[in-house]
């Protein structure tokens, strides 16, 4: 079976383990960055829809989305604190 | 009616505050990116500046030292979703650089209206002349 190479980076994180946490570090920030863009846009404008519907019978909905937003908030938090050293290195 | 510039590489991030600042009767111009963004400084004036820290084509903490430089009399919020939940942590924290190069307050990513607002009307307080009101939570 073919296997497409690897490249040179993957090579060395895949032979050293400080240098593969590094990576998935970098990995884990990224994603989190992105999930905290995501969230932004959630928690920015639900606040807004659940004016709109608040007269409504099934208003507590958007309460639930607002709610499910602040627990992404503090998984992302968690995922960038682990992986802090590696976006440090980045980023810094 | 202050006049604020956001600027994100997020266009959804973009949207989403011009909407909640819009209904709070701010005059919120958009851009996608730094350049657009320094072209948006070079053709009107803003009362606040909210910019992302870490954009493309933007080197680390460029996008807060050029905005600064290019208007420093306009307060800047810098905002990142890179930013570290633990300020104990002995890694760089990037909030707390973007205030040395300039920044007048931070937001970490995501934050609520209700903080955004908060940080505006702290700024907003703080310049001497121009806008005098305090926006209130609605």
């Amino acid at each position: 079976m073919l296997q497409k190479p690897l490249s040179a980076e993957a090579t060395d994180a895949q032979s050293h383990p400080a240098r593969r946490m590094e990576v998935v570090g970098q990995l884990t920030g990224g994603i989190a960055h992105d999930f905290n863009n995501i969230l932004t846009v959630i928690s920015g404008t639900i606040e807004i829809l659940e004016e709109a519907v608040a007269d409504r019978p099934d208003a507590a909905i958007a309460s639930l989305i607002d709610q499910a937003a602040t627990r992404g908030a503090e998984l992302t938090a968690h995922l960038l604190v682990r992986a802090r050293p590696a976006v440090a290195a980045v980023r810094g | 009616m202050p006049r604020v510039l956001v600027v994100d590489d997020d266009p959804m991030v973009c949207m989403a505050i011009e909407i909640y600042l819009q209904r709070h009767d701010f005059h919120v111009t958009i851009a996608d990116g730094g350049e657009a963004g320094l072209r948006a400084l070079e053709g009107s004036s803003f009362d606040l500046m909210i910019v992302d820290i870490f954009m493309p084509h933007m080197r680390g903490f460029e996008s807060i030292r050029i905005f600064h430089e290019r208007a420093p009399r306009v307060p800047l919020i810098a905002m990142s979703g890179y930013a570290f939940a633990n300020l104990n942590s002995p890694a760089p924290d990037f909030l707390r650089m973007a205030l040395e190069l300039g920044a007048s307050r931070c937001l970490r990513k995501p934050f609520t209206p209700a903080a955004l607002l908060t940080v505006i009307n702290e700024c907003m307080a703080e310049i001497p002349t121009g806008f005098a009101g305090v926006v209130q939570l609605r």
